[in-house]
């Protein structure tokens, strides 16, 4: 057994991604996708405009389809009007329609395994098991606010509703979405959670 | 020896000042201006990767981001988001968090980054053989496996930097006998 507590929880966190993975990806990717894709459209629903016409549904091939309602002030907007013919302005546009691909919601549930990995990597005590449930509920909700802001994303892209300084910050945040948040967000979880494992890396910090 | 935790006003600065340096860290990577620095860093990369892989009898060719395979022409690209830049921000904005010496921490940041470009160039040399074998188990190390070990990677990498500084304090601290 390795003395050294940095050692052992690399170790041990290396072991659990790799056994968490495999069962994240051989049994728990469907029904967990399916929750998401429930939730998601639930959190669309609450989002500005029409929440009525908001909707998540998977097709055969497990891509998804997102019903995204507009908010008035983007449907009224010049990026959507001139989508349509000048003589049938001004067009209610209540929802936009979105296919977004089965790898983007899964890239986005793997906060769960990582989270689960590196959770049960730190010292194990009485209260790992709630905060288990704890992060597992915040990578949950993690998981979701990430798609809806993918989704967004997607519609800012496909009506340049934005430009200039507000679209540079759009395409930063997506980056940060896609490239850190399902990687740095549950291993940042664990952290917050588990007091024991913060205390042991910083430990004597004055 | 009792160990003190940290308190909550020192975890309130360490965390606003990561999250400073963290999005610092983002922004700079983002600007178009440091790309080319960027692009440069991830080109050095995959030569260094085929160099490497060709001082072990393999066969891998750089052209520019690509590495390719002159046998079968297999190419694999070091990608934005591939080249570890991103943990490395991570670590960076972790490090210059913490309350050491600044002499301590560029002594962090040289060892941190360079233990996270060396996995990270293991990384790249095993995608590139495991896409030559299977594409969709390329696929799922390549998104998924690599990228979390990589996250661990770079917490127990600063772990073990605070656990350093630390105990070159304590002993700096520590009574003469």
């Amino acid at each position: 057994m390795p003395a050294s507590p940095q050692l052992r929880f690399l170790l041990r966190g290396s072991a659990l991604v790799v056994v968490m993975l495999a069962a994240w990806w051989l049994l728990l990717l469907d029904p967990l996708l399916d929750g998401l894709r429930v939730s998601t459209g639930m959190a669309l629903q609450l989002m500005p405009g029409d929440g009525a016409t908001a909707d998540a549904v998977s097709d055969s091939t497990g891509n998804w389809i997102l019903q995204v309602p507009l908010p008035g002030f983007v449907q009224r907007s010049e990026a959507v009007q001139k989508l349509f013919k000048p003589d049938a302005r001004p067009v209610r546009l209540p929802s936009l329609k979105l296919a977004v691909a089965r790898d983007v919601p899964t890239l986005f549930s793997l906060v769960f395994p990582l989270f689960w990995a590196a959770a049960l990597a730190g010292p194990f005590g009485p209260r790992t098991w709630k905060y288990l449930l704890a992060g597992t509920a915040i990578v949950y909700l993690i998981s979701v606010g990430a798609i809806i802001f993918y989704a967004v994303y997607m519609i800012d892209r496909n009506l340049s509703y934005t430009s200039g300084a507000a679209n540079t910050v759009i395409n930063f945040l997506e980056y940060l979405n896609m490239y850190v948040v399902p990687y740095a967000a549950p291993v940042l979880t664990a952290l917050a959670l588990n007091a024991e494992l913060r205390a042991q890396i910083f430990t004597e910090l004055v | 020896m009792a160990k003190s935790g940290p308190t909550p006003a020192h975890m309130v600065r360490f965390l606003v000042l990561f999250c400073v340096c963290f999005l610092t860290g983002f922004i700079l990577i983002f600007v178009p201006w440091t790309r080319p620095l960027v692009d440069g860093y991830s080109r050095s990369i995959v030569s260094l990767a085929a160099a490497l892989i060709r001082l072990c009898g393999g066969k891998a060719i750089a052209l520019s981001d690509l590495m390719r395979n002159p046998g079968t022409n297999f190419e694999i690209r070091m990608a934005n988001g591939c080249n570890g830049i991103n943990v490395t921000v991570l670590l960076w904005a972790a490090v210059i968090a913490f309350p050491a010496s600044w002499f301590q921490k560029i002594k962090g940041l040289a060892a941190g980054t360079l233990a996270i470009h060396s996995v990270n160039l293991v990384r790249f040399i095993s995608l590139y053989y495991l896409g030559q074998y299977s594409q969709s188990w390329f696929e799922f190390a390549h998104m998924y496996l690599w990228e979390s070990l990589m996250m661990l990677d770079t917490l127990v990498v600063f772990w073990t930097w605070a656990y350093f500084v630390r105990k070159s304090e304590s002993m700096a601290h520590a009574p003469a006998h």
